[in-house]
């Protein structure tokens, strides 16, 4: 690399910005520069029009003007379709049976559907793919067989370029629901970090993040056999049924009360888990679900049942791509049950602490959490008794 | 289809669906590349663009398009990636030294008349300023500017040093500039080359 020469001239400094092969030194070398006149200013702007003029008039220029089109009709038929019906009689459901609901009128900027052009890394090198998802979006595509992915934020999937030709065969990292194609021939495997979800035609919801003590596998639609990874010469393999969730606990000495336990969720008056140091529970648990709070996340409508507010915090770090700080151990506790119909994050959380005895904080990225000790309706009972 | 600047109006007030299908053909490539030159980032920029084209769409019954469709996209386009740059910080490494201001700085000013040089017209002139380069600088420009050849990539592939190919593309950006100059309300400025 240069090191000889000390200082550039803009002249160089600027063709090099411009192919994005300046280092960090080398840039700040170049905004001093035209920090220094408005003339140096003009210069510049004037030879990145030149530059980014020169490159419109290509024929490919790393931009697909069809699958832009088509981003775009999806997301103004969204806007046109999700206007809530609330006849919809599961939503219904959930609203009479539970207290403590808000629900907001969406606004819906910031819809974000990437196509699979655009977030895939293909290396002719290596042998296979893969979709990155960072925090604060989503993902929606199609694989080559025609299953369709939606993969949610902080994810990763992973497919061999040779995918569907011997097998169908993918990785996933974080949560995914997927509809997969029939073919008969092929199975459509998921692979986890300790499990691996096997389907024909049908349609699941994975949720594998790293930093989750659970692995949950729920089924919408068909069957999905989920067998563990393991070197025994026996693993536990699970056949689910529609409407089921299973869940794989990671470690098997503690069941942690913010998820969900193994009881069904017909009645409003289930006992919070006692958390026990020394019990030993099955790995796989398996129970009958209502499936929409589990795959609310793909919609912009987002159900919660009974969850604590940690485990919100959770899904919200990830959906926005922010940082949650509680000043008050209590308040991660305190649990919530309704629909949340909002976008961006700071009405989210205005719509939580209008109902909710929270106060909020947000800087940046970091939202702040304290309790709100003025709240009118608080009540004892919505917090955990240990 | 050639529509003018009246039709496009109308038809975005209308709703007309095929006119926003033209307006993709012809502006979207070069409001990605705009944008992506503020935020640096392809995907971002895609979306950015999306985004304003959306809004477009939500509002096309009250719209006010005073100028020509082109600038309105410009303009929003700019806007919509300058406030993303404030939402965002740009560079992942932590040793980045510059600061979201200095990369709103390297992004074009708010009254630069940018998108003045997209016209038919001026990119024939640019095509021809292209083909007109002498042999070597002109396959030098090409390969950064299609297939976005690195310096390094370009040295190795053509057999040259570094050195030569920086100073060819500087000859070339130089060149196609005096091309465009009557285009340019230039202020020429000489800077020692």
């Amino acid at each position: 690399m240069q090191t000889k020469e000390n200082k550039q001239s803009p002249n160089d400094l600027i063709p090099g910005y411009l192919k994005g092969e300046l280092s960090v030194e080398e840039t700040g070398e170049l905004v001093s520069w035209i920090k220094l006149d408005n003339a140096n200013k003009r210069y510049f702007d004037e030879y990145c029009e030149i530059w980014i003029t020169a490159k419109a008039s290509l024929k490919n220029p790393g931009y697909h003007i069809q699958e832009g089109f088509w981003k775009f009709k999806q997301k103004i038929k969204v806007n046109e379709d999700l206007k809530i019906d609330f006849n919809k009689t599961n939503i219904f459901k959930i609203i009479t049976r539970y207290a403590a609901i808000f629900i907001v009128a969406a606004s819906l900027s910031g819809l974000l559907f990437y196509y699979i052009g655009r977030n895939r890394v293909t290396n002719p090198k290596q042998s296979f793919s893969e979709l990155i998802v960072p925090l604060g979006s989503r993902a929606q595509f199609s694989l080559s067989d025609g299953t369709t992915v939606t993969l949610n934020a902080g994810s990763r999937l992973k497919y061999d370029n040779r995918f569907g030709i011997k097998d169908r065969v993918v990785q996933l990292e974080g949560e995914g629901y997927f509809k997969v194609a029939k073919y008969k021939e092929r199975p459509f495997t998921v692979k986890t970090s300790h499990l691996n979800v096997m389907a024909l035609g049908t349609t699941f919801n994975v949720k594998a993040y790293s930093d989750d003590k659970t692995i949950e596998t729920t089924l919408v639609e068909g069957s999905i056999k989920i067998e563990q990874i393991t070197d025994k010469s026996s693993p536990e393999v699970m056949v689910l049924k529609p409407n089921q969730k299973l869940t794989f606990y990671k470690e098997d000495s503690k069941m942690v009360d913010e998820t969900a336990g193994p009881k069904s969720k017909t009645e409003n008056n289930t006992q919070p888990l006692q958390v026990q140091k020394s019990i030993i529970i099955p790995r796989l648990v398996a129970e009958n679900v209502n499936v929409e709070p589990v795959i609310s996340w793909k919609e912009n409508r987002w159900i919660f049942e009974k969850q604590s507010l940690s485990r919100i915090a959770v899904e919200l770090e990830r959906k926005f791509d922010v940082q949650i700080i509680f000043e008050s151990e209590r308040l991660k506790t305190f649990r919530f049950t309704g629909i949340i119909l909002a976008e961006p994050i700071e009405q989210v959380l205005e719509v939580m602490s209008i109902s909710a005895p929270i106060n909020y904080k947000l800087k940046g990225r970091v939202v702040t959490l304290s309790e709100n000790k003025n709240f009118e309706e608080l009540n004892k009972s919505m917090y955990n008794q240990q | 289809m050639e529509f003018s600047n009246l039709q496009f109006i109308n038809g975005i007030q209308k709703g007309d669906i095929a006119v926003f299908e033209e307006l993709f053909k012809q502006y979207y490539i070069f409001l990605c590349l705009i944008a992506e030159h503020i935020v640096r980032n392809p995907y971002d920029a895609e979306e950015i663009v999306s985004d304003v084209f959306v809004r477009l769409w939500n509002i096309r019954k009250n719209i006010e398009i005073t100028t020509s469709i082109k600038a309105y996209l410009v303009k929003a386009v700019h806007n919509t990636s300058l406030n993303y740059l404030e939402r965002h910080r740009i560079s992942n490494k932590l040793s980045d030294s510059l600061s979201n201001s200095d990369y709103e700085l390297l992004a074009w000013d708010s009254d630069y008349p940018l998108g003045q040089l997209y016209e038919k017209e001026i990119m024939n002139i640019l095509d021809q300023g292209i083909s007109s380069l002498p042999d070597a600088c002109r396959e030098i420009f090409i390969l950064s500017r299609n297939e976005g050849m690195t310096y390094y990539k370009i040295a190795g592939k053509l057999g040259i040093s570094v050195n030569t190919v920086k100073t060819q593309m500087k000859i070339a950006l130089a060149r196609l500039r005096e091309n465009l100059k009557d285009y340019l309300m230039i202020l020429l400025f000489f800077i020692g080359i």
